[in-house]
């Protein structure tokens, strides 16, 4: 882990709040959050359709801009930080998944997941690579095109993309969404064992009670704000 | 390989069709400006050889120099070449070579050795660059005086100097500012049009921006995304173009040639043929051009692709713009359906696109109507001036002798000849006797013997508030007797008016022959004229020249022939005049030929130009909204009303698009029309041809186009299209 000051809390945010829209058009997506994350922690955000869950995860990964409201990552308040410095800080410290995989089709399997390192022009560390794709059991299919893949393989490709870097904090925006069950199960087992063994920090946006079940903590989601914050004794 | 690099190099691949559209738009631009400059350059050649032809091929002569003045000029570095040449000088070179004019180089005699014992001999040198000339000038001409003891003198042939672009140039500069002016209009019409491209191409890679922002990616990085295509583009675009516009100028020069090519027969040899020539500026200066282009083109695109939200650009809601209800008018509801409705809601969102699109059709339209009239006045202009002349060579003399020798040339198929003597009101127009009798015939009077016979034609053409009418300027009829004043100059040179009777024997409207078309009033006798040698006494001898009309087939062989009679009487002689008129007409017809095809070749071109931009712009945008036209379909719309939609579309487009570009042409129009209108006395006209072929083209084009994609775009299933969610 790239984490260098041993904060407890990972991640944090204070009064964190986003509007769509102005005057009577206005919604308010997520509206005067706050919460803390502690490092290793495996979180889930649940909420049903509309509710703002996705908005909070974009929030927490520096893709979209609140209109009020702090997000500390390892104590970086990274709304301070210029659009450049927040690239760069996001592909260093922050690993995304999306729900629709979001894979770039013209580039195959291996430099999908390598891309976030070229492009901080880093080296690439083979092992690593050799590691990650193990992990994720997609070795075989490392030279194919996301077109030749299933969806459950799409999304460990997108999973491996998120990994490479060794981010602070993983988030996942319903990564199971389109899979079916038995891929599902895979992908949520694959992230437990990540969390459990490399003491990985994830984050999960689900509407889904039998995926939030696998995580060790869950924060629901009503309206723009948190209505429940259980931490599960497992 | 960089992986910047590498994306770019595969969305190309990927975006095969709209990419090498965007190149062939950008390679006729960048043709345009090599087929301008080259002209340009070949121009400037064809004065270089005028020079070179007239005057020698040397920059200074340097004159009656030694022999180690010689050698010194030999052993110079920067001296590219040099011949001698010697005059013998007499009376008649005195003046000339005495002088210090330019040496002509017909006169000199060129020698392969520096003839010390010639009267006067000269060194002709070129220098190695002539933008030096006044540094090695001045060095030679020191170390010459040093070892020769005496100032050298040194003639300049100023003409090639001047075309070879170091003094200063009237006609040359101003040939380089219309030039100038020509490739700014190419550059700022192409960077409209081909603007357009690289915006679709960021817009369609907008997802992938927003991906790599999410993941890392920096601005600057998303940026050079868009600069490595622009760079990818330049490159080929530059390639093709320069290739087209080399082969263009070729093409260009050689159908020149045959067009010009009487005319530069009658310059003496001074201009055997224009040559292609390509200096590395060409192709050098043509390239700088189309970068410039390119990066102005995709500039705007790069900027509005970094300004991009990351989590936007993915779910791709920054392409429309949701702050305020966009009405749709219930007119379109009824008559075009729900298809129209979303035709024209989507019109209006996405107004930027639309916009460019418009705007490149609008220039297109403007530019073709504008110089369609260019060339339609042109053709006007030059109609006018040859619309009254029957024959095809005119000559003036004062020689009788030569009159009857020329009558006698053969291959003269018919011949007038009339002398004019100027009065106070009506002139008297003495024709020969034939042509006297043929025309009294043709006004009804049959006489044996027309030496008392007198013609009036009275009427003039009137232009009144600019309405033609042909009226009787006199009240003279058949019959009357009139008293002529004619015109004489005293010894001061006053004019003094002798009277003279004439018995008109009929007024008539008619013209003669030889001035049939033309329209002024005239008394008319034959040279058989009872009281003619009275007029010949009073009339200015000077007047009375023969005025010669010939018409002939082969009227280039005719004037040839005419010209040496006139040469053997020389002596005899005091004036003589010859004008092959229907040469005249013919190199101004070749001429505006040349400029119709220059003209109407630069309309098309930028036309194209405008097509590539305006074929990717709708083609992809209609590729763009594959998925918007999946979920109409699959929520029941039928083809039908699908197709009414894209219809709907294609007329809106063709139609604001003429509701501009044509009354923008139309003034285009009226400015060529009131820029040249003191040359011709022609009223204004709507140019109705260019507009009616604008409106079809426009509405075929566009109609097309959008038939083509929407083609492409069906092919695809409906469901897939949907749910086509990797990027």
């Amino acid at each position: 882990m790239l984490c260098y000051n041993k904060i407890v809390n990972i991640l944090e945010t204070e009064k964190l709040t986003k509007i769509y829209g102005k005057g009577s058009n206005s919604i308010k997506a997520v509206d005067n959050v706050s919460f803390k994350v502690k490092e290793g922690d495996f979180i889930s955000i649940v909420g049903t359709s509309g509710s703002g869950k996705s908005t909070l995860l974009h929030l927490l990964g520096g893709v979209d801009r609140p209109t009020s409201g702090r997000v500390l990552i390892d104590g970086k308040d990274i709304y301070k930080l210029s659009n450049n410095e927040l690239a760069i800080f996001r592909r260093r410290e922050i690993g995304i998944v999306y729900q629709s995989f979001n894979l770039i089709p013209i580039l195959n399997v291996e430099d999908n997941i390598t891309l976030p390192l070229k492009l901080d022009h880093q080296k690439i560390n083979n092992k690593k690579l050799e590691h990650i794709l193990g992990l994720l059991s997609i070795k075989r299919q490392r030279k194919y095109l996301p077109n030749q893949l299933s969806g459950g393989q799409q999304q460990r490709v997108a999973i491996a993309r998120a990994l490479i870097g060794d981010p602070c904090v993983i988030l996942a925006d319903e990564p199971t969404g389109n899979l079916d069950s038995k891929n599902s199960q895979e992908i949520i087992g694959l992230l437990r064992a990540l969390n459990d063994d490399s003491g990985c920090t994830i984050i999960i946006v689900t509407h889904d009670e039998n995926i939030a079940r696998h995580t060790k903590r869950i924060i629901r989601f009503e309206d723009g704000r948190i209505v429940e914050d259980e931490r599960k004794n497992t | 390989m960089n992986i910047l690099a590498q994306l770019t190099i595969e969305n190309i691949k990927l975006n095969r069709r709209r990419t090498i559209v965007t190149i062939v738009g950008v390679a006729l631009s960048c043709a345009l400006i090599v087929a301008v400059a080259g002209m340009v350059a070949s121009f400037r050649q064809m004065m270089i050889d005028v020079a070179v032809n007239e005057y020698g091929n040397y920059h200074d002569m340097y004159e009656n120099v030694s022999q180690n003045g010689l050698t010194i000029i030999k052993q110079n570095p920067d001296i590219a070449s040099y011949y001698y040449g010697r005059i013998e000088i007499n009376d008649e070179t005195k003046t000339d070579y005495l002088g210090n004019g330019v040496i002509d180089c017909n006169s000199i005699e060129i020698t392969d050795k520096y003839d010390d014992n010639a009267e006067w001999r000269g060194v002709f040198v070129r220098y190695k660059n002539i933008k030096d000339y006044e540094r090695v000038r001045s060095d030679i001409m020191t170390k010459i005086s040093e070892v020769d003891g005496k100032h050298t003198k040194i003639r300049t042939n100023s003409e090639l100097m001047r075309y070879e672009g170091v003094m200063g140039n009237r006609l040359f500069q101003t040939i380089l500012g219309l030039a100038a002016v020509v490739i700014s209009i190419i550059v700022i019409c192409s960077v409209f049009v081909i603007r357009n491209s690289f915006s679709i191409s960021a817009t369609e890679r907008m997802r992938q921006f927003g991906l790599l922002m999410s993941i890392g990616a920096t601005t600057w990085q998303i940026r050079t995304l868009v600069y490595i295509e622009g760079a990818i583009i330049a490159i080929f675009g530059i390639i093709l173009g320069t290739a087209i516009g080399v082969l263009a100028d070729i093409v260009l020069v050689w159908i020149i040639n045959i067009l010009l090519k009487e005319m530069l027969s009658m310059t003496n040899g001074m201009i055997e043929e224009i040559r292609f020539v390509l200096p590395a500026i060409v192709p050098l200066s043509s390239a700088l051009f189309t970068i410039i282009i390119v990066f102005f083109s995709g500039i705007s695109a790069a900027r509005r692709a970094a300004k991009l939200s990351p989590i936007g650009a993915l779910q791709g809601t920054q392409d429309y713009k949701i702050d305020k209800k966009i009405r749709s008018s219930k007119l379109i509801k009824k008559l075009f359906g729900i298809g129209g409705v979303v035709a024209d809601k989507n019109l209006r969102r996405s107004r930027q696109k639309y916009r460019t699109t418009v705007i490149s059709l609008v220039v297109s339209i403007a530019v073709f109507i504008g110089l369609s009239s260019l060339t339609n006045y042109g053709s006007k202009v030059i109609g006018l001036q040859y619309a009254n002349i029957n024959y095809d060579i005119i000559t003036i003399t004062d020689n009788k002798t030569i009159l009857e020798q020329i009558k006698n040339v053969r291959e003269i198929d018919d011949i007038c000849v009339f002398r004019e003597a100027r009065t106070s009101t009506i002139d008297i127009y003495i024709l020969d006797d034939e042509t006297f009798s043929s025309y009294a015939r043709s006004v009804g009077v049959k006489e044996n013997d027309y030496s008392r016979t007198v013609i009036l034609n009275d009427y003039v053409l009137e232009n009144i508030n600019g309405k033609r009418e042909v009226k009787k300027t006199t009240n003279i009829d058949d019959g009357d007797d009139v008293i002529v004043e004619i015109m004489d100059y005293d010894d001061d040179y006053h004019a003094i008016y002798n009277p003279l009777n004439l018995h008109i024997a009929k007024t008539t409207d008619k013209q003669p022959n030889f001035s049939k078309d033309s329209y002024f009033a005239a008394y008319y006798i034959s040279d058989d004229y009872y009281q003619i040698q009275q007029i010949i006494n009073f009339a200015d001898e000077r007047i009375m020249d023969y005025h010669i009309l010939i018409s002939a087939n082969n009227s280039s062989s005719v004037a040839e022939k005419i010209e040496q009679l006139y040469e053997k009487e020389s002596d005899n002689t005091k004036s003589f005049y010859i004008d092959n008129v229907s040469q005249d007409a013919r190199i101004m017809r070749n001429m505006h030929l040349l400029l119709s095809i220059f003209l109407y070749g630069f309309v098309i071109v930028i036309s194209l130009i405008g097509l590539t931009n305006i074929f990717n712009t709708i083609s992809t945008n209609i590729a763009l909204r594959a998925k918007e036209f999946a979920i109409l379909k699959s929520v029941g719309m039928t083809n039908k009303e699908f197709n009414r939609m894209i219809r709907l579309e294609s007329a809106l487009y063709s139609l604001k698009s003429l509701m501009i570009g044509v009354p923008l042409g139309v003034v285009l129009s009226y400015l060529v029309y009131h820029a040249i209108a003191n040359s011709f006395d022609y009223g204004y006209v709507l140019p109705l041809n260019s507009i009616i072929i604008s409106i079809a083209v426009v509405a075929i084009l566009v109609f097309a186009i959008m038939g083509y994609s929407v083609k492409q775009v069906d092919k695809q299933n409906i469901i897939e299209t949907i749910r086509n969610d990797n990027i």
